[in-house]
This record gives structure tokens, C-alpha cells and sequence, in this order.
């Protein structure tokens, strides 16, 4: 996990501004380390193949091209809205992280992370918000996952769904 | 002693009732599992079932469903002793720290064996570990033996003790099933060592072809000219 952060660190200081999203901004949340060795972020401004290359990162030649940092960590760069986020609402509630003393990161905040979660319901996703419901409920602004879904049966639906899902052991 | 083929056929009507839900992630018990069930009485008793082997929680009128039900009955089978291991398993915890873990993998009780978080990492390298799953031969007394070190059962510490149902002679594939059974983040580990241990497996659970995907690129390495 300490790895991942440092090397969240580096990539913000080398590509300006991103926010981290994903299994990082779930870790960083709630503590919960389990996640794949890979690091998903949103960039505030375009960058091009070309700045990517000149900055060392590196892009694969497998599959489906994915790009690598130049310490050989698999990235995922988002340029727009995530599922049922939108581009303003990921940085209007962005949050920063400290990391140690050497600077610090920008993060999802937990109500976009909660509403795109709660969107995309994978396995995985359920297990992720179990893990905000046990340790963040009650630092959730209702108002916020209000003014982001738009819809207030959606905000009620997940709601009802975290409320369950914070008392409920498996 | 029933055969895990008799107590799937009695859960069956149960394993029917989940797979005819929507996916969602809570179900209200009035509005939601009536219309499937056709009346309250019927819908508990459905529920009770699933309950009985791990594969619903049920609480104040509101329920979820395990998202192993849904694999197919040749599956299920096969995972019958890990929901019901999963069900009666017992959380430790004493500093609530990786020291808990460490602790316990340096006292492991004889015989006992690894699986879920840290086997998966062993074998796959894929997602980091959080919890020390292990299963023991006499659950009473590694729990006692924990407890006479300091260890508390509760919620949320990060050791959990797993009743053995029987001596497997396939540690990848009871990792593999007991992931499926476990769902959440270990169904992308489960995917994971059917990705590098397919092999080993004589059997093949059934996921959702986006989590596959997602494995099979996360998993990528770099590959430059």
C-alpha cells in the first residue's frame, strides 16, 4: 500500500493534476488495503501519447495497451466522467491526502466514490461499500450524494443500502 | 449425514426464488421478495433456506443475497462446504494490526491450512491481502487457544478460523471455491487463479465476462519492444 502511494505521489508530481480513483481512493477511505497493483486516475487536463512518452511513462504492446509509469506501474488514465459522476462533481469533491511529509494527493471524495460504486455494483464494488458503510456512514453528506445522482429515489435507494449494509456481518 | 447433493435439492426452492430476483445489492422482504415469492410466509421460508446454507443474510425486513446462488447447480455443489464454513466462521482480533496476523501464521495450529486472501495472493500476486483466513481441524479449540492469548471474537479483527469439512486433497481448488463462495473482491481472485492455475481446477465457476476482462488486464505486464 505504501508502494502505491508513493508512487500516486510521483505520478502527481510528474503529470500535474489528477485525481485518484478506484481501489486507491476506496483504501485511502476506509483504511480496507485490498487491491490490485494498479492505479486508476481522472486528469484535470488532456495530455497526449507524446508528453506521456516524454516523461518516461511507457505503453505496452499486449492487449489492450495499457500504459506503465516508469517504474513499471500499470496505470489507467480517465479524461472524463466516470459512471454516473460527472467530470465537475469528481473535482468539486476531490479530497487530499497526505502522504508522510513528502506531499500529498488528490483522492475521490466519498460521495462521488460511493454513487459510482453503488452505479457499477460488481462483487467487488458491494465488498467496497460494505467497507464505507462499516467505517464512514455517518461522514456522509446525503445532500452531496443528493446533488451528484440528481434523483432522490436513487439517493434513498442508496441510502437503504448502505443502512444494510453496514449492520449486515457478511 | 445428509450429501451436499441432499441439502442443495432441500434449498433448492430457495436457489430458485434468488436466482428469479433482480440484481441489487438489498432487497426489502415486502416489496421485492413477495413479488417473486407470492406471500410473506412463502418469501421467509425461502429466505430461511438460503440463510441456513450462507447464501442470504436476512435483517429487519431487508435482505441480500450471496451472488454465489446464482452459479450453476454442478458449482453450487462443489461450494457447499465453503458457504457453510464461511457461515460458522469466527473473526479475532487482539491489536487489530498485521501483528495479529503475524502472530497466528507463526502459531499455526496443526494441520490447519490457508486459503482466501493470503493463499490468493500466494498464487496470483493479484490483490494485496487483508484478512488471515485459515481452517482448522477443532474450531473450540483454536478459538480458545486464541482467546487464551489475548485475541477477542468480534467483528472486525483480521484473523478468521474456518471449520475443516474434510481433508482437501486440492489446496488451489478450495481456494479457488472457497473465493466464489466468499464473493466480493475474492471473485476477482478466483478469476485470477483460473487465470495462472486453470490447470489444477476440475472445476469452472462462472463469471461475468467485464470482471474477466478487468483480471486480464490488471494482470498485464509490461511488454515493450
Amino acid at each position: 500500500m505504501n508502494n502505491l502511494l508513493n508512487e500516486a505521489l510521483k505520478i502527481s508530481q510528474e503529470l500535474g493534476d489528477v485525481i485518484f480513483i478506484g481501489a486507491l481512493a476506496t483504501c485511502l477511505h476506509t483504511k480496507n488495503r485490498r487491491d490490485s497493483q494498479d492505479l486508476d486516475f481522472v486528469v484535470l487536463s488532456p495530455i497526449s501519447d507524446e508528453e506521456l512518452l516524454a516523461k518516461k511513462y511507457k505503453k505496452s504492446l499486449t492487449g489492450k495497451q495499457p500504459w506503465f509509469t516508469p517504474r513499471g506501474v500499470k496505470i489507467d488514465i480517465y479524461t472524463r466522467d466516470i459512471p454516473s459522476v460527472s467530470f465537475e462533481a469528481i473535482v468539486k469533491y476531490s479530497k487530499e491526502f497526505p502522504v508522510g511529509k513528502k506531499g500529498s494527493i488528490r483522492v475521490l471524495g466519498l460521495e462521488p466514490l460511493v454513487v459510482a460504486k453503488h452505479t457499477a455494483q460488481r462483487d467487488q464494488d458491494i465488498e467496497d461499500l460494505q467497507s464505507i458503510a462499516k467505517s464512514k456512514l455517518k461522514e456522509i453528506d446525503w445532500d452531496v450524494v443528493r446533488s451528484i445522482t440528481g434523483d432522490k429515489y436513487k439517493t434513498d435507494l442508496i441510502k437503504k443500502d448502505l443502512e444494510f449494509l453496514a449492520k449486515s456481518n457478511t | 449425514m445428509q450429501t451436499m447433493q441432499q441439502l442443495l435439492s432441500k434449498v433448492e426452492p430457495g436457489i430458485r426464488f434468488a436466482t428469479m430476483l433482480a440484481p441489487r445489492i438489498s432487497y426489502s422482504v415486502k416489496t421485492d421478495a413477495v413479488q417473486v415469492a407470492g406471500s410473506i410466509p412463502t418469501a421467509y421460508r425461502r429466505l430461511h433456506l438460503l440463510e441456513s446454507i450462507g447464501l442470504a443474510t436476512v435483517r429487519r425486513g431487508q435482505f441480500k443475497i450471496n451472488r454465489a446462488a446464482l452459479q450453476p447447480p454442478h458449482v453450487l455443489e462443489k461450494l457447499v462446504p465453503s458457504l457453510l464454513a464461511l457461515k460458522m466462521a469466527r473473526r479475532f482480533g487482539r491489536k487489530y494490526h498485521v501483528s495479529d496476523i503475524n502472530f497466528l501464521k507463526n502459531n499455526l495450529p496443526e494441520n490447519s491450512f490457508i486459503t482466501l486472501d493470503y493463499k490468493a495472493w500466494e498464487l496470483t500476486k493479484y490483490q494485496l491481502p487483508q484478512d488471515l483466513y485459515v481452517y482448522v481441524d477443532d474450531i473450540d479449540k483454536a478459538s480458545n487457544f486464541l482467546k487464551s492469548k489475548g485475541f477477542s471474537n468480534g467483528n472486525s479483527g483480521h484473523i478468521v478460523l474456518l471449520q475443516k469439512q474434510h481433508d482437501s486433497k486440492n489446496i488451489i481448488e478450495q481456494v479457488y471455491l472457497d473465493c466464489i463462495a466468499k464473493g466480493g473482491r475474492n471473485i476477482l481472485d478466483a478469476i485470477a487463479i483460473e487465470l495462472k492455475h486453470g490447470d489444477k481446477l476440475n472445476i469452472k465457476g462462472k463469471f461475468g465476462i467485464d470482471d474477466v476482462l478487468k483480471v486480464q488486464d490488471d494482470m498485464q505486464t509490461l511488454k515493450v519492444e
